[in-house]
């Protein structure tokens, strides 16, 4: 934003600004939201985590068009090295690497921010809810959340899939169930102090229930903080996943998968390359997320936020 | 001679594209044993001007002008020098008192911790000058408050003790902003008394932050006021404040609830 | 004249009290087991177009006693009547229709506006309660002396005293009978408190509302005040007309308050 504002120590002097006897409103000219959220990726890391993911999202769309060959025929020489006619090399059964690294970006990605998804609503809901009406309602739910943090995410993650028997669909399922308490957490605490704001409070006084206390005054305060941690969530869902396919818990071979093809490259420690570009694709796709919510975290963290928006002489 | 002699001195920060000024050629003397009040609103660079003095200007501040203490030149002086100066010769007393102590030291700890670093005395003997500082500053049993923690003082005790911690090292100059708006009207009285003593017993030269004219009316000596940055009027309490030649301190002490001013 | 208030200077209408305090307690649970009573019996009532100060300083229980009028509070004993409606501390449900009518002024204006709504929003909110639809979003600004076009910013734009005049707004929106201040002035610069506290007054006695206006500054409740109760930890020690507090204090307490407040007049006097 464009105003300056000196780092001075946060002093509780009152009011800002040399408004004391005329009283003209501080013009910023501008509003939060729209400035800031393009902004937040104009940052050199968030600018290379948005390019890296732009590039893997047109890799998914695009995957039949751009996969050289049919990632599940066996066509060619086994194990044969990078370059040459494959230029990633083949696996073990004679498969194209790189025609499976990029159809499987199709099932990774979307999978992984569908869970992400649904595990940041149901979290936040919950976490809202638990937040919100406290006593009962709040032991119940956060027990319940402490329960499931209790365990390390991958181990139960492991035990619920292996549970419901391998497949994405389990697979998700057994993801979303580990990972909703992390947003119910983050989004109670928000709530439990946005609730004895002031303006929650008169809010209240004005009538309001506390659905649409919760919605209307409280929401629009908790939601930036939720869409990092989601963001940076994305990149541990597809560890996870990963990690479940590896273990021949998630997706079902022949389909491409990225762990699944680490998990097999294992075994073939001489032909280095059958893991290792799998194992690279993971790495920039979560470090792109990382990169991203890093950066959205601090344009949208309520402290930097505040810092740019205040108008102290 | 002047304790401190501030001429023309202004800061101004850059950020981007902007720069904004935060004081333009601000010039007033600070004199031992008298307490200068700086008045303005909020916004007004009262504040900025303490810390200038300080050397605790924002980071990225650009200072011109002279702040001329003692002989020596404060302004460009480095960080290192400043330093030096900064708690032994050059004090500070904060607004709000409850913000101003580590919540998990002891009084005693956190009063000292300055003169034993500057002056390189032993902490018995630092503990010792701390309770009969604590005493000159009417602290309550001083002797037992140096072990207790600052949560379990009221605001008025609290800010007692900063003041103690502020004349340890025996200041010449003694920079309070705002020392009594977080404090009660009926605890105010007590600060603005041991202020006024301190100031003349010590000879310390009293930078006094407000923008409460009352506060100004009972203990200044002379009245600054600022507005935006700019000084428009100096002098004597009593002319100031009775017969304000500049429009902006008229408005201000006429705003203030008729009642407060005795016509 | 200790303890409990006075009956004798009820306000002039001779019809019931808009608000009626009878023997009202507040008592929190402290950390180590014990009890702390906040407010003790208290008594006292607020007729129809009429301010009330109410001083003390700090912990001395004023800030309890109006959240205890809102209704944000429960009390230990002891019943408030608003419009002869009682009123039930606020839990998770909606606030009585029939207790709507008592709004607050916060005292912390950077807390008290949503950071994230438009202004207009929470106007509108607001706007929403009252039947008579006295006023517009505009007109509402106007009225705390703000341009219009306020109305689509956020309120991190607006200084402290600006967001204070838009907490006033909001409040006056609702349509208020009774306008509760909780200290609305203390964050404020000493030249905007005046103005502010005049402000608040000569809207809500405009609008047909009584206020009561909480402060620890005698000196601004004179300006504004008709009556002026005085507290001390949790009791109310002294009520009167504003004049009558003012130029002839009884209780000690009260003589102290006044004695403290520091003269303008240059004379170098600290007082007490």
């Amino acid at each position: 934003m464009s105003i300056s504002s000196p780092k001075q120590p946060p002093t509780n002097s009152p009011d800002t600004d040399a408004e004391v006897l005329e009283g003209n409103p501080v013009d910023l000219g501008v509003k939060r939201w729209r400035v800031r959220f393009p902004k937040a990726l104009r940052t050199p890391l968030g600018f290379v985590g948005a390019v890296i993911l732009a590039i893997w999202l047109i890799v998914a769309i695009f995957a039949p068009l751009i996969a050289p060959f049919n990632p599940l025929a066996q066509d060619f020489t086994r194990l044969a090295p990078p370059g040459g006619e494959n230029l990633l090399g083949t696996d073990t059964l004679g498969r194209d690497v790189l025609s499976r690294l990029v159809v499987s970006a199709r099932t990774t990605l979307p999978a992984a921010i569908f869970v992400v998804i649904c595990s940041s609503v149901l979290g936040s809901v919950l976490g809202a809810i638990a937040g919100y009406f406290g006593r009962a309602v709040d032991e119940v739910i956060m027990r319940i959340a402490d329960l499931v943090f209790a365990f390390p995410t991958i181990i139960l993650a492991m035990v619920i899939a292996a549970a419901l028997g391998p497949g994405l669909k389990n697979a998700i399922i057994a993801i979303l169930l580990v990972s909703w308490p992390s947003y119910a957490r983050v989004t109670r605490s928000l709530v439990m102090t946005a609730r004895n704001s002031e303006y929650v409070v008169a809010g209240r006084l004005l009538g309001f229930s506390a659905g649409k206390s919760l919605l209307r005054e409280i929401s629009p305060n908790v939601l930036s903080p939720v869409v990092v941690l989601a963001t940076l969530d994305v990149g541990s869902a597809i560890l996870t996943m990963a990690g479940l396919s590896f273990l021949s818990l998630g997706v079902v071979p022949p389909t491409p998968d990225w762990g699944a093809m680490i998990s097999e490259g294992v075994s073939q420690f001489a032909s280095w390359w059958i893991a290792f570009f799998p194992g690279l694709c993971i790495l920039t796709i979560v470090m792109a997320f990382n990169f991203i919510g890093d950066s959205l975290r601090d344009s949208l963290d309520p402290h930097t936020a505040q810092e740019v928006g205040e108008t102290t002489s | 001679m002047s304790m401190i002699s501030i001429r023309d001195l202004s800061l101004s920060v850059t950020t981007g594209k902007d720069e904004k000024h935060i004081l333009r050629n601000v010039s007033f003397d600070l004199e031992a044993g008298k307490i200068t009040g700086v008045a303005g609103a909020s916004g007004s660079g009262k504040t900025q001007t303490g810390l200038a003095i300080m050397g605790l200007s924002p980071a990225g501040a650009q200072l011109s002008g002279s702040i001329d203490f003692d002989g020596t030149e404060l302004v460009g002086m480095p960080a290192k020098v400043h330093n030096r100066l900064r708690g032994v010769q050059l004090s500070m007393v904060f607004q709000d008192p409850a913000s101003a102590f580590h919540p998990m030291l002891t009084v005693g700890d956190q009063i000292t911790d300055h003169l034993r670093h500057h002056k390189k005395v032993s902490k018995k003997e630092a503990l010792e000058r701390a309770v009969n500082i604590l005493e000159r500053t009417r602290v309550p049993h001083p002797e037992e408050a140096i072990g207790k923690y600052p949560h379990q003082f009221s605001g008025g005790q609290l800010q007692r003790i900063a003041f103690a911690s502020a004349i340890i090292c025996d200041p010449k100059v003694l920079i309070a902003d705002e020392p009594t708006t977080a404090l009660d009207v009926t605890v105010q009285a007590g600060i603005l008394r041991l202020l006024r003593e301190l100031c003349d017993d010590l000879k310390l030269a009293v930078l006094l932050v407000t923008h409460d004219f009352g506060v100004l009316s009972s203990v200044a000596d002379t009245i600054v006021v600022m507005q935006n940055g700019v000084v428009v009027e100096t002098g004597d309490r009593e002319p100031v404040i009775t017969a304000p030649k500049h429009e902006y301190t008229r408005s201000l002490i006429e705003s203030l609830p008729g009642a407060e001013v005795s016509r | 004249m200790t303890t409990t208030t006075t009956t004798e200077d009820i306000p002039r209408e001779s019809a019931a009290p808009l608000l009626e305090l009878d023997n009202v307690s507040c008592e929190y649970k402290l950390n180590g087991g014990g009890r702390f009573r906040a407010v003790s019996n208290v008594s006292l009532q607020l007729g129809h177009s009429e301010v009330l100060g109410l001083v003390g300083e700090s912990g001395c229980g004023k800030s309890t006693l109006a959240k205890l009028i809102c209704g944000l509070e429960k009390t230990a004993g002891g019943t408030i009547t608003f419009e002869s409606h009682p009123v039930k501390p606020l839990g998770l449900g909606r606030r009585p229709k029939n207790l709507l009518g008592v709004q607050m002024v916060f005292q912390n204006p950077y807390a008290s506006l949503n950071p994230r709504r438009r202004i207009r929003d929470q106007l509108t909110d607001a706007l929403a309660l009252d039947p008579e639809h006295t006023w517009t979003v505009e007109s509402l600004l106007e009225a705390v002396d703000l341009p219009v076009d306020a109305a689509d910013r956020f309120s991190h734009s607006f200084s402290g005293g600006q967001r204070q005049r838009i907490a006033i707004a909001r409040a006056l929106a609702a349509g208020p009978k009774v306008l509760v201040g909780d200290e609305p002035i203390a964050s404020l610069d000493a030249f905007l408190q005046a103005r502010i506290a005049r402000m608040m007054r000569d809207l809500a006695i405009d609008s047909g509302a009584s206020m009561i206006f909480i402060s620890h500054d005698l000196s601004v409740v004179r300006e504004i005040a008709d009556r002026v109760a005085v507290m001390e930890a949790g009791n109310i020690v002294e009520v009167g007309s504003t004049e009558q507090i003012w130029n002839d204090p009884q209780h000690p307490y009260t003589k102290k308050l006044l004695a403290a407040i520091p003269k303008v007049d240059g004379k170098g006097i600290i007082p007490g």
